[in-house]
């Protein structure tokens, strides 16, 4: 008998900021295992076994107490681990307290060395600043960043002045970034916070969105037939073509889809585009798989745009010219590409050619696929087939969204699920295929009130269901 | 690999079969679109069949005239073909100076089973291919899909799930086949009644069958289209025919010369609705419609 601690020699440890090979050792670490827990750290990396890490105290992992992935402080906001739902730990929406000693990923310290000179460190947490679930990063990228307030408190910096620091820090740093395709959340924060969206021409939605579509993320829509997707998605084709000097992206559009729908969405400048003087022409790509996109809605909606245009802008004779000019419905339309596929097989091969079409054809701002799940709902044998299937086309898509910084929408439909008694309605092939990005939920018609809930999935505790009514409008 | 085609929107095809008639063509804008396929749904006696025959010879009309040119092919599961029907609808119908023998661009098939249709629908490429007769096939209808389904299936998850495939399949091969012979599909369905709860929102019980079609009426009973929501999402456009009787007093007439009719002369009087539940083109819409000796007609809305 006698307590386990009394027998074990005790040991040294130390306290205090980690010093340059520790982080050097956690950097290493993360670009080879990628992203697990901490416990999992010492097993992977063999440096430890896990019981004897416990046994440590955890040493150079700081105070277990006060790490954010364990405390339990009810007041904290949640904080995720960057590219999936998975709950990391808590923060308190301050942020200048709660993560005690720790930083959770060590290896921006390597960017910030020049900082790590100065008395403390100071770090930001990027998703308590803000909230915005869809800053998340994705997958895609090598390395996943988030910082942990550390110490700031300690030292009595204002929270001004450790982002100024910050600001001159990455500015200093940016060309030495670590690995190409590497950018430091403050890039990705200011780049998020510059990056206007894609309105919808319907107040109400895009709220719900948060001002609108983001370029850089996948958006699925669902809802059941009749109640506007397809519209939704010729709207957003016809939008992103709206000239920059109108509030819109002036880009082009792929459509790979069926159904057009209306809602306006205006594209709003990214920041690495700069105004253009309309010989910049951006392009909408659209994949059609059901048949249902037809080219005199399309033109309709193209001149409902542009009425709509002339309205907010039209206070000058000048103005309404060159708008005249500048938007023809016949050029909205020549600035979709539109494929037509009839086949899964197809849809795949579209769906790689799209790669190599977007390094040819520059300017394409979104893509829009309606019903994405059309051919996969049919008999597929092997159900794991296709969820691979699925997923990878998925993951293929948010891709070409990071490389090509544009817009990809998803257009789904709906089936009736079973669950807990009664019939609800749900997204076609369920939440396996796609899972990082936001979602429409279901559309529903009532008394021909059309809604839409969105849901984050992101956040996975957090189901955000705003909702908003629109309409369709149809000129004669 | 599979190469992909990029086209141009202004080059797509945006022809119509009209309906055969200004007012009816006038709710569907100028007709039926080529490349994708068109539901009728309506209860017995609505109409459907009807429209369909009329369609049959419709396509032969020349495109000045709101046609194809082009023969047609109807596979029926449910009754024999209607063919002096057909007959009678011959007459009015034009026939010497735009094609000599009608009825030999009109092919029928009986389908008995959703797989006979499969298979039947994949024999039909090579119809549509080499078409034996010297127009080519641009018309194809399926009366009565439901007809098909109803009989085969339990209510159960399994049997669902394997009707529900079945919709793809065969969706599929039929909007293959419209985008590949620019063809104009129409697909006949049937209804069922809804019944239980209809205030409650979209998401519950009763409803979900219901999908969003907020109410219709057929013969003074709420009716939903049958096949459920798979089905409905197989096609691109929902037409819902509908009819009610009404009763109409006519107080002091006399009614086939019974001057001792205990009802003095209350005539029955059928209204036909014709109307567009969704489309990817066409705003929500409703028409009345006739059906006499010549065919279907829509009627104008008398104010």
């Amino acid at each position: 008998m006698g307590c386990r601690t009394c027998e074990k020699p005790k040991v040294n440890y130390r306290k205090g900021l980690w010093s340059p090979e520790e982080d050097q050792k956690l950097r290493d670490y993360i670009l080879k295992h990628g992203h697990s827990c901490w416990s999992a750290v010492p097993v992977k990396a063999d440096w430890l076994s896990v019981d004897q890490v416990i046994e440590q105290g955890s040493g150079s992992f700081g105070g277990s107490a006060s790490t954010p992935w364990n405390s339990n402080n009810s007041n904290a906001d949640e904080v995720l681990r960057p590219g999936s739902s998975e709950v990391i730990g808590q923060s308190n929406g301050d942020f200048l307290s709660g993560y005690g000693d720790t930083s959770i990923y060590g290896e921006l310290q390597a960017q910030f060395e020049p900082v790590g000179q100065l008395p403390g460190d100071a770090f930001f947490d990027l998703f308590t600043m803000g909230k915005f679930p869809g800053s998340l990063p994705s997958t895609s990228s090598s390395i996943d960043l988030s910082i942990g307030v550390k110490g700031v408190g300690d030292l009595n910096i204002a929270l001004q002045e450790a982002s100024d620091i910050l600001k001159v820090m990455s500015e200093i740093t940016r060309s030495e970034s670590l690995h190409g395709g590497a950018q430091t959340a403050w890039d990705m924060l200011s780049e998020e916070q510059m990056q206007k969206h894609i309105t919808t021409g319907c107040e109400d939605l895009d709220t719900i969105l948060g001002g609108g579509i983001h370029c850089k993320e996948v958006t699925e829509v669902g809802g059941v037939p009749g109640i506007g997707k397809t519209q939704l998605g010729i709207q957003l084709a016809v939008n992103v073509q709206i000239p920059v000097e109108y509030g819109g992206l002036g880009g082009k559009a792929v459509y790979i889809g069926r159904c057009p729908i209306i809602l306006l969405l205006v594209i709003n400048l990214i920041m690495l585009f700069p105004s253009h003087n309309g010989q910049d022409k951006y392009y909408a790509c659209m994949t059609d798989t059901e048949g249902s996109f037809m080219v005199e809605r399309a033109y309709q909606i193209a001149e409902g745009c542009i009425m709509d245009t002339l309205d907010k802008f039209g206070h000058h004779q000048k103005v309404i010219l060159d708008c005249q000019e500048q938007m023809q419905p016949n050029s909205f339309l020549a600035n979709i590409f539109y494929f037509r596929i009839c086949s899964y097989t197809e849809q795949i091969a579209v769906i790689n050619y799209l790669e190599k079409f977007l390094a040819e054809q520059k300017d394409v701002k979104i893509i829009i696929i309606d019903s994405v799940t059309f051919h996969f709902r049919q008999d597929f044998d092997d159900f794991a087939l296709r969820t691979r299937v699925l997923c990878g086309m998925s993951l293929k898509l948010m891709k070409l969204t990071k490389t090509y910084n544009l817009a990809v929408v998803l257009l789904n439909q709906v089936t009736t699920k079973f669950t807990e008694g009664s019939f609800q309605l749900t997204l076609a092939l369920g939440k396996l295929s796609f899972f990082i990005y936001f979602e429409y939920d279901v559309i529903t018609q009532k008394q021909y009130k059309r809604s839409a809930y969105l849901h984050a999935i992101a956040m996975q505790n957090h189901e955000l269901k705003i909702s908003a009514i629109f309409k369709l409008k149809y000129t004669s | 690999m599979i190469p992909v085609k990029l086209e141009n929107p202004i080059d797509l095809p945006t022809q119509k079969l009209s309906l055969g008639c200004p007012v009816l063509d006038r709710l569907v804008r100028g007709g039926l679109p080529v490349g994708s396929v068109t539901e009728l749904a309506g209860e017995s006696g609505a109409g459907k069949t009807q429209l369909c025959l009329q369609l049959l010879l419709a396509a032969l009309r020349p495109p000045s005239l709101g046609g194809l040119s082009a023969a047609s092919l109807y596979i029926h599961s449910e009754f024999p073909f209607p063919l002096r029907r057909l007959l009678r609808l011959l007459t009015p119908f034009a026939p010497s100076s735009v094609v000599p023998t009608p009825l030999d661009h009109i092919f029928v098939r009986p389908a008995h089973s959703p797989d006979d249709l499969l298979s039947l629908l994949t024999a039909v490429d090579a119809l549509l291919a080499r078409p034996p007769s010297a127009l080519p096939v641009r018309l194809l209808v399926v009366d009565s899909i439901a007809a098909l389904f109803r009989s085969e299936f339990d209510n159960t998850p399994a049997d669902l799930k394997r009707r529900s495939s079945l919709f793809f399949k065969i969706a599929a091969k039929l909007k293959e086949q419209a985008r590949r012979f620019e063809a104009v599909v129409v697909v006949t369905n049937q209804v069922v009644d809804v019944v239980g709860g209809s205030e409650s929102d979209g998401l519950s019980g009763n409803a979900i069958r219901v999908g969003n079609y907020g109410s219709l009426w057929s013969s003074g009973r709420r009716v939903c289209p049958a096949l459920g929501l798979s089905w409905a999402n197989c096609i691109n456009t929902r037409i819902f025919l509908s009819r009610s009787d009404d009763i109409v007093r006519n107080e002091g007439a006399v009614v086939d010369g019974q001057s001792d009719d205990r009802v003095h002369g209350t005539v029955v009087r059928t209204r036909r609705k014709m109307e567009v539940v969704f489309s990817p083109h066409l705003p929500k819409a409703s028409c009345e419609f006739v059906i006499v000796s010549e065919g279907v007609f829509g009627v104008e809305a008398q104010r």
